[in-house]
């Protein structure tokens, strides 16, 4: 591969200025494979844009009935109704959550008091139980875990 | 057609003018049905596909900005209808390469590498146009898109940056990656040719 078949993808676009345009084009001639390649896809191209398919000279009409006549469903109506709702709800149970998850205290006193007494538990046979540390903590029991 | 009539169509749908919305339909239907026939192909339900992009864009009506030009929204509604087809499996027959006989197959590389694709289509022959639009399989629906905006269709790569919802640089390495897959079929055959 040359060198100048990366700018295949640039000469298709029509980004090369007039100077590397000339130089890509003698590369052309040179190149079966871009070459090759650029036919192809200026066919494929060709092959592609004249297709069609005819539709029926009422399609308007029938897709505008249609339409209309769905808009109109019950079925489709509760569920454009509901869709919003389910949003809401979905909203109001996050906060609701949120709200219990915020005001919560994360530990409880009877839960830190309990921790207090392992520890007492643990450390005090070894003696390793810091005073301070034990005297905040049977005072934050007894505040209910408020002050930690 | 002018944008402010465009606009004017879709207020008197919204308030219930069916006529107002099936004269909406008949502005753009050839340009959703073009755009759904080169990217889906040609199938035996293609009404049916146009008709389900103009449902998607009435429920979508109350959503659209007066403001803007229409046309590129009913196009972006009708390539996202396109890429859920594309995404979904197919069950419809598609003629393949392997389907046309091998005379026929021989013929068909020799027109295309010559550039005499335009004695084919004056031939009429649609099986070759199926077998060409066939080839577009083998492209991911993003890449399929992004070809036929730009290579069939001209679109510039920020319209089909908007239309597939990626960057300006993305839509270019879908449109580079489809050229490159698609020259690299057309080459597998002659190349397949060659050994014969």
């Amino acid at each position: 591969m040359n060198n100048l078949c990366r700018w295949f993808d640039r000469y298709r676009d029509g980004e090369l200025d007039s100077r590397k345009r000339a130089r890509f084009e003698y590369h052309l001639e040179q190149c079966d494979r871009c070459r090759s390649g650029m036919t192809f896809l200026s066919n494929l191209k060709t092959v592609i844009e004249k297709g069609s398919v005819e539709l029926t000279w009422d399609f308007s009409h029938q897709t505008a009935r249609r339409a209309f006549e769905q808009s109109k469903r019950w079925d489709v109506m509760v569920i454009s109704w509901l869709r919003p709702a389910a949003a809401w709800i979905a909203c109001a149970a996050m906060l609701f959550v949120f709200s219990i998850l915020a005001l919560t205290p994360s530990r409880t006193g009877a839960a830190e008091y309990a921790e207090y007494e392992t520890l007492l538990a643990l450390n005090d046979a070894n003696g390793m139980m810091p005073q301070a540390y034990a005297e905040e903590m049977a005072h934050s029991a007894e505040n209910g875990g408020v002050n930690r | 057609m002018t944008q402010s009539q465009d606009a004017i169509l879709v207020e008197r749908s919204l308030e219930g003018d069916e006529l107002a919305f099936a004269e909406l339909v008949k502005r753009h239907q050839g340009i959703v049905s073009r755009r759904v026939y080169r990217i889906l192909g040609k199938s035996l339900d293609h009404a049916d596909a146009v008709q389900e992009v103009f449902l998607r864009v009435y429920n979508s009506l109350r959503r659209y900005d007066p403001k803007r030009p229409f046309e590129p929204w009913i196009s972006r509604i009708a390539t996202n209808y396109c890429i859920d087809q594309l995404r979904r499996p197919r069950s419809g027959k598609v003629m393949l390469w392997t389907d046309l006989e091998e005379g026929e197959q021989r013929r068909l590389l020799s027109m295309t590498r010559n550039g005499d694709f335009e004695s084919i289509l004056r031939e009429g022959l649609e099986r070759y146009q199926e077998v060409a639009m066939s080839l577009l399989q083998e492209l991911k629906p993003k890449e399929r898109v992004a070809f036929i905006m730009r290579e069939v269709e001209n679109r510039s790569y920020l319209e089909l940056a908007r239309a597939l919802d990626v960057s300006e640089l993305g839509a270019r390495i879908r449109v580079s990656r489809a050229r490159k897959k698609l020259q690299a079929k057309f080459h597998a055959y002659l190349e397949g040719f060659g050994k014969r």
